[in-house]
């Protein structure tokens, strides 16, 4: 195998790493909220957060349609 | 070849991560939990960042093809658009001090179109879904 294409394998499982360690925090956050959702003395989500949490959804989408043009 | 098995890792990473998703969704729908219109935004929103993850990486990638790229997007706008709609008429449902969930009727409150809204929301994101699982 050529040196380049061994390179660009490893480019690619680098980029899965990476989607990977963006992932792991969001499935925890995901589960985080699940725990509280089941604990019967946890506050309703302040709407700091609800707006925190679709400006954060904003952001991404901006970047998904921004990205790659 | 390294380009051709570089698409074939990204396509089925990809995919991998979209079944990852469908099978978190699914679970979350099982657990049968009585949450308020407000709680369940945040918790679609929370979901559908993850989507969201999977969506970046695609639209960067140099082995998504165009007409993905682009069905990507637009069915980004469009779920985005509806979670937006749908945050506007429940984020004043919360829960009172006892933590009962309260649904009536207010300007920020409507239990209604939330009602209305929601299957749309969710419809949305499985396009993303959808966009994402394409073929190359």
């Amino acid at each position: 195998m050529e040196a380049s294409a061994a390179l660009k394998i490893l480019a690619v499982i680098a980029q899965g790493f990476a989607l990977g360690e963006k992932l792991v925090p969001l499935f925890d956050r995901v589960k985080k909220l699940y725990e509280d959702y089941q604990n019967p003395d946890r506050p309703d989500v302040t709407l700091a957060s609800f707006d925190a949490e679709l400006e954060a959804m904003r952001k991404r989408s901006a970047e998904i349609q921004n990205s790659g043009t | 070849v390294a380009l051709s098995l570089k698409g074939d890792i990204m396509n089925r990473l990809i995919k991998s991560c979209v079944a990852l998703v469908a099978l978190a969704s699914l679970a979350a729908c099982a657990t049968g939990l009585n949450l308020s219109p407000r709680e369940r935004v945040v918790d679609l929103v929370a979901r559908y960042a993850i989507l969201q993850e999977v969506a970046i990486e695609a639209v960067r990638s140099p082995s998504v093809d165009a007409d993905t790229k682009r069905a990507i997007r637009a069915a980004d706008v469009v779920a985005v658009a509806s979670i937006e709609r749908l945050a506007e008429v429940s984020r004043g449902c919360a829960r009172d001090s006892e933590g009962r969930i309260v649904l009536e009727e207010a300007d920020q409150c409507q239990p209604d179109r939330i009602k209305v809204i929601f299957p749309v929301a969710l419809a949305a994101i499985g396009s993303l879904q959808t966009a994402l699982a394409q073929e190359e």
